[in-house]
């Protein structure tokens, strides 16, 4: 299990770069995560809403609302302009962080 | 006997004691909270068990309304940020045009004016306007 620290920093860039693949609601992207991390991402589902309403306020991602196939309402979330350029800044980022501590790892190995 | 029907009731009541506003976010969070208990009794849990489960997923009332909490300390501080460099910007332009000695009616009367159109007719619209009629179905 991913430490929770770990969990809250990375929310914004995974559901930013979720919604680059195109329009999802809270439950899809709560099982999306899961799935991708095989289950060692684990977030509290009401959690997810406060981040999707922040990153809404900042005009990084919509909503609509519309119906599942068995008629229930459900709010989509898609994805911005201003929002892909942040999830450009998160990838270059999380890339660098990637970058340093992997070679420092190997660097443990020479 | 297990009333699903109650136990969302009772589960509202939770999220409303705890402040987290009503229609939008509680309706969004409480479709969640019915697909979850859905996809539960689909895999075979009885309503109880399915509603326990999916529930305890959604997380404490308490810690949900205060990251919402977050959130609007966030808008109100960066409101108040924006009116404060408003309220600066046009205080300075007013001034500057009294110390260039601009026609009376352009100090007096037009830069108080648009000052005033700016910073308070002028408001954010809320995203949510359109959200606020929907309610959850079952």
């Amino acid at each position: 299990m991913i430490r929770k620290e770990l969990v809250a920093a990375s929310a914004e860039p995974l559901i930013l770069s979720l919604l680059a693949n195109g329009e999802s609601y809270g439950y899809a992207i709560i099982q999306e995560i899961k799935a991708r991390s095989e289950g060692k991402l684990h977030w509290t589902d009401g959690m997810l809403y406060p981040v999707l309403h922040r990153l809404e306020d900042r005009k990084l991602i919509k909503s609509r609302w519309g119906e599942s196939e068995t008629g229930r309402k459900r709010k989509y979330y898609s994805l911005k302009e201003h929002g892909k350029i942040a999830m450009n800044r998160h990838h270059d980022e999380w890339t660098l962080v990637h970058s340093v501590l992997a070679n420092l790892k190997k660097e443990q190995y020479v | 006997m297990f009333d699903i029907e109650q136990s969302f009731s009772e589960w509202r009541k939770q999220m409303l004691a705890a402040g987290i506003k009503t229609p939008v976010p509680l309706v969004e969070i409480e479709i969640h909270l019915r697909e979850g208990v859905e996809k539960e009794m689909q895999a075979g849990a009885d309503a109880e068990k399915a509603f326990e489960k999916a529930a305890r997923r959604i997380g404490l009332a308490g810690e949900i309304s205060t990251e919402f909490d977050k959130n609007t300390n966030r808008n109100t501080f960066m409101h108040k940020r924006y009116l404060i460099a408003n309220a600066v910007l046009w205080a300075a332009a007013i001034l500057a045009s009294a110390v260039i000695h601009a026609p009376v009616v352009f100090s007096i009367i037009i830069l108080p004016t648009l000052a005033f159109t700016a910073l308070v007719i002028i408001r954010p619209k809320s995203n949510d306007s359109d959200c606020q009629k929907m309610t959850p179905s079952a």
